[in-house]
């Protein structure tokens, strides 16, 4: 068995689902659980009740803080079956590609990412299809980052984040310092060598796109051990060896690191005596 | 990895599902990191990796239609893979040479930095001396038209008439089913065997039954505008010939092009462009000590020995190993393990020095250098593909007429006929000269003097020196038939054309009819063979393509001989009246020949003592002034063969005399 899809698995039971999405880094906090139920169910989330934004633009008001609580690790017990499939197809099979598939995925991934030094991360719960930013980042650098969600960056949706950027920017009286594309795939006629002019500023397009690595060494069925079991971390979180080792080396203390697999841990009956092989050794100085 | 920052010329360039649109091609140098687009055979056992550098070079060449280049193109990669699962190369520097890096030195020595497993980078090149790159191959086309009525005029004998050299005309018959033999020779001119040989032929629009021939074993395919062959390999100086059929029937004056070829060859372990891969240096797991032992029996003597031990999955090249005393003051161990004595060290393997004695109170401390690197291998391979131009076939089609014009003459009489020939130039290439072919029946003769023959084109009268004739048998006999012959521009080629492109030439003379018979046909076959180059501009001027059309086949003209003889009777009888003194005329004119008479004219006398009392035609009475007798004129404007008309007219006696004779009225009649 693999994990591949959700109707190809053997066993859909929920406790071994819950137990696989227990195994997803980094782990939701409290309010961040309920965020992401609230956004991919389409509710209102929390706290911001009765202060649904009629305006046509996004405004400050439909951004919240996420992941400040991070202390508070999330009860995943209580999520019913269908919450726990779609868990499971946005971060474990992946097989769901959708706008908000990608947006929860870069979320994670911003978590611990060495390409940005995130600070602090607001996130628009305005789920109306028509709006495009999806974050507001500050970085260490007290830098702002604007975050925009695709599936399929097109060059129409792309001219709307443009127009809806200029809007938030004046009716917000803020510059931000990047715009970032986030997507699964992009057509490649976007004019990313072309600046965007915010109001009076002129930002350059920054296009992300969530590549998996086809002939990474491990797969998502197997247990990730580093060093002497220093960390143990679930293959189906990374979709390469460079967000495995982002990920290692914020989680670990640095110095000589190897990674080995141990093969089909979440999907075999274990062995008495595992296979376990090297698949990466080096350094990593902090 | 996860989400990657992607790059602007990434996105347009790079072959990858996350990117959806056809990307653009890749130019100029870059070193880049690249998922790995090919699979590159390893010989990874599971416990053995080796870094490759590959070098591929692709290069386009154009050629014009007669074979000279017409542009040259190349580009470049060296793509160099780390094929280890697990062990990264890191400091790793590459050095190469070539004349094709217009923006650097000779020697480049590139730092390319850290290898993950199973990663690899590519430098990429454009080769900048690529009009300087001799041709490998030679491709040569050979194109045949077998069409009836089609001669070349240095081939007679040959059903196919056969352009060779690129200068050429390709001519095809309008109206008629061409069959074209297109013979293609493939010649490896280089000194290298080139191998997965493909070869493929377009036709355009209109070609049908496709077919190939070839003696070698070749695989091909055939498609509705096109041939493709492929060929394993073509070894140095090695010849191949493959012959394409294909048929088309030209219906009107339109653009037939002879079809593009493209080859595509691929020659392996080599790079054209001359660069060389000279130097690759890495580092990869190792660990290096000097192992101190003091003896047994001799305190305070040490036997020691370097050891060199390769953790990683690569095979390690030991370059140097330089050991000396902790103050660096003296050498004690050298090794320089040069080309001819090189030390390789397999994967998780060991190298040990030669032991060498310290004496030291203490633990002795050396300073050490080594030198090492992984090891690596090259391969090198170049795609190359050659276009070759097509060219567009000459279409042919001549129309003939002949026209006399006195379309009837008389028979058993020598007369002059105005002959003329119209020859019209359909095709879209001119026609150089003219050979016309006349026959002349029995009972004519031709004109033996030149000057009476008159040539005219659409810009008028053509003169022309070049023209020659010749009748035979070469006599004045009218009983037996003649040939004449035109020959038009064929001795000495002076003018560049006898008929241009939708142009005309009329040839004009006179025919003498010496007894012509009206019981014979007369029939005038006529061929005319029309003289084209075999070159395109200044060719040879002795070799035509010939084309021979009959106007048997068109307009067949003839001469119709009218046999005329006139026979005529006029007839008068008279009627008496019912009175004694009055008389009916009656004159009947008959027309016994073939021949439609006009202006029939009948006149009659009669005394002057009658007087006309009616007629059935209109009439001129006149007296004559001499005798006083009276003229009555009648005239039949037209008397049709064999027609009869009649005419009666009525008289009455008013003289005194009450016996009127007969005889008086049978006067002198005229008619």
């Amino acid at each position: 068995m693999n994990l591949q899809f959700y109707e190809t698995m053997d066993d859909k039971s929920k406790e071994y689902l819950l137990y696989l999405i227990e195994q997803i880094l980094p782990k939701f906090t409290k309010s961040e659980l309920q965020i992401y139920l609230d956004d991919v169910e389409s509710k209102k989330t929390k706290g911001t009740k009765n202060k649904k934004s009629k305006s046509k633009t996004t405004t400050s008001k439909d951004y919240v803080p996420i992941g400040t609580d991070v202390d508070k690790i999330a009860d995943l017990s209580k999520l019913n079956l269908e919450q726990l499939k779609k868990l499971f197809q946005v971060f474990i099979s992946r097989e769901e590609n959708d706008k908000k598939a990608v947006k929860w995925r870069f979320y994670q991934n911003l978590k611990y990412t060495e390409d940005l030094k995130v600070e602090s991360i607001k996130i628009n719960i305005n789920s109306s299809s028509d709006r495009f930013l999806d974050f507001i980042i500050e970085t260490s650098e007290n830098k702002v980052l604007l975050v925009s969600c695709h599936d399929i960056l097109e060059l129409s949706n792309y001219k709307k984040v443009l127009t809806e950027i200029t809007n938030y920017a004046k009716q917000e009286n803020l510059l931000p310092d990047k715009v970032i594309f986030a997507t699964s795939k992009s057509f490649r006629n976007i004019p990313f060598d072309t600046p965007i002019k915010v109001i009076s500023k002129e930002v350059d397009p920054t296009l992300m796109v969530e590549f998996i690595e086809e002939n990474r060494f491990f797969k998502r069925e197997d247990l990730l051990i580093v060093n002497d079991s220093e960390l143990k971390v679930a293959g189906f979180n990374f979709i390469s060896i460079d967000d495995l080792l982002n990920y290692v080396y914020k989680h670990t203390s640095g110095g000589q690191i190897s990674i080995f697999k141990q093969l089909d841990f979440y999907t075999e009956v274990n062995e008495d005596d595992p296979e376990v092989e090297l698949i990466w050794k080096g350094i990593m100085i902090k | 990895m996860g989400f990657k920052k992607v790059d602007y010329e990434e996105l347009k360039t790079k072959m990858s599902p996350n990117f959806l649109g056809m990307p653009i091609r890749e130019g100029g140098k870059i070193v880049e990191k690249t998922y790995r687009e090919k699979k590159i055979e390893s010989s990874y056992t599971g416990t053995f990796s080796d870094v490759l550098i590959l070098n591929e070079e692709f290069l386009e060449f154009d050629y014009y239609n007669n074979g000279s280049r017409k542009s040259a193109l190349g580009n470049g990669n060296i793509s160099i893979f780390n094929n280890s699962i697990k062990d990264r190369i890191w400091d790793a520097n590459l050095q190469f040479s070539g004349s094709q890096f217009n923006n650097q030195s000779d020697e480049n020595n590139i730092s390319l930095g850290v290898f993950e497993p199973s990663s690899n980078k590519v430098l990429k090149y454009e080769i900048v001396n690529s009009e300087e790159i001799p041709d490998l191959v030679k491709l040569q086309e050979n194109i045949e038209t077998k069409v009836e009525d089609l001669k070349s005029s240095s081939s007679v004998d040959s059903e196919y008439f056969t352009s060779n050299g690129q200068a050429n005309n390709y001519l095809l018959m309008i109206g008629r089913e061409n069959v074209i033999k297109f013979s293609i020779s493939i010649e490896n001119i280089s000194d290298s065997s080139l191998e997965k040989i493909k070869l493929k032929k377009d036709f355009s629009q209109g070609f049908y039954d496709l077919e190939f021939k070839s003696n070698s074993n070749i695989d091909f395919k055939i498609s509705r505008n096109s041939i493709e062959c492929s060929i394993n390999n073509l070894n140095s100086m090695e010849k191949v010939e493959i012959v394409f059929i294909a048929k088309i029937f030209p219906k009107k004056k339109e653009n037939i092009k002879t079809g593009k070829y493209e080859l595509t060859f691929n020659l392996s372990e080599k790079v054209i462009s001359g660069v060389k891969i000279n130097k690759f240096s890495g580092y990869s797991h190792a660990m290096h000590a000097i192992k101190k032992s003091e003896k047994n029996y001799a305190p305070n003597h040490w036997q020691c020995s370097l050891i060199f031990e390769n953790h990683s999955d690569f095979k390690m090249k030991l370059k140097s190993i330089l050991i000396y005393d902790k103050t660096k003051s003296k050498k004690i161990l050298g090794y320089d393990f040069s080309e001819a004595n090189e030390k390789v060290v397999l994967p998780r393997g060991k190298f040990t020095s030669e032991y060498f004695d310290i004496i030291d109170e203490k633990e002795p401390n050396f300073t050490r250098k080594v030198e090492y690197s992984v090891d690596y291998k090259t391969e090198s391979n170049s795609t190359l593909i050659s276009k070759y131009d097509e060219t567009t076939f000459k279409l042919t089609r001549v129309l003939i007429k002949k026209k006399l014009a006195e379309g009837e003459i008389k028979s058993f009489q020598e007369t002059k006929i105005n002959s003329r020939i119209i020859i019209n130039n359909e095709g879209t290439i001119p026609i150089k000269g003219l050979l016309v072919l006349e026959t002349i029946p029995e009972d004519f003769l031709p004109p033996r003097d030149i000057s009476e023959y008159k040539l005219y084109r659409s810009s008028g009268a053509l003169e022309v020196d070049d023209l020659e004739i010749k009748v035979s048998p070469d006599d004045n006999d009218p009983s037996h038939e003649h040939t004449l012959e035109l020959s038009i521009n064929l001795k000495n080629y002076r003018l560049d054309s006898v008929i241009e492109v939708e142009d005309f030439l009329e040839i004009k003379y006179p025919l003498k009819a010496i007894t012509p018979d009206y019981k014979k046909a007369y029939n005038f076959p006529l061929q005319v063979h029309s003289y084209y180059p075999k070159y395109v501009g200044s060719g040879d001027k002795n070799e035509f393509f010939i084309i021979m059309d009959d106007l048997s086949k068109m307009d067949q003209s003839a001469i119709k001989i009218s046999h005329k003889r006139r026979k005529l009777m006029v007839g008068k009888e008279i009627f008496p009246g019912r009175s004694s003194n009055e008389f009916a005329i009656y004159i009947v004119a008959k027309n016994g020949s073939n021949i439609k008479l006009s202006d029939v004219n009948v006149t009659d006398t009669f005394p002057d003592s009658f007087e006309l009392i009616s007629s059935n035609l209109d009439y001129k009475v006149s007296k004559s002034k001499n005798n006083g007798e009276q003229k009555i004129s009648f005239t039949f404007d037209t008397l049709l063969p064999f027609q009869e008309r009649e005419i009666m007219y009525y008289l009455k006696n008013i003289g005194s005399s009450s016996d009127v004779k007969q005889s008086e009225l049978e006067s002198f009649f005229v008619g």
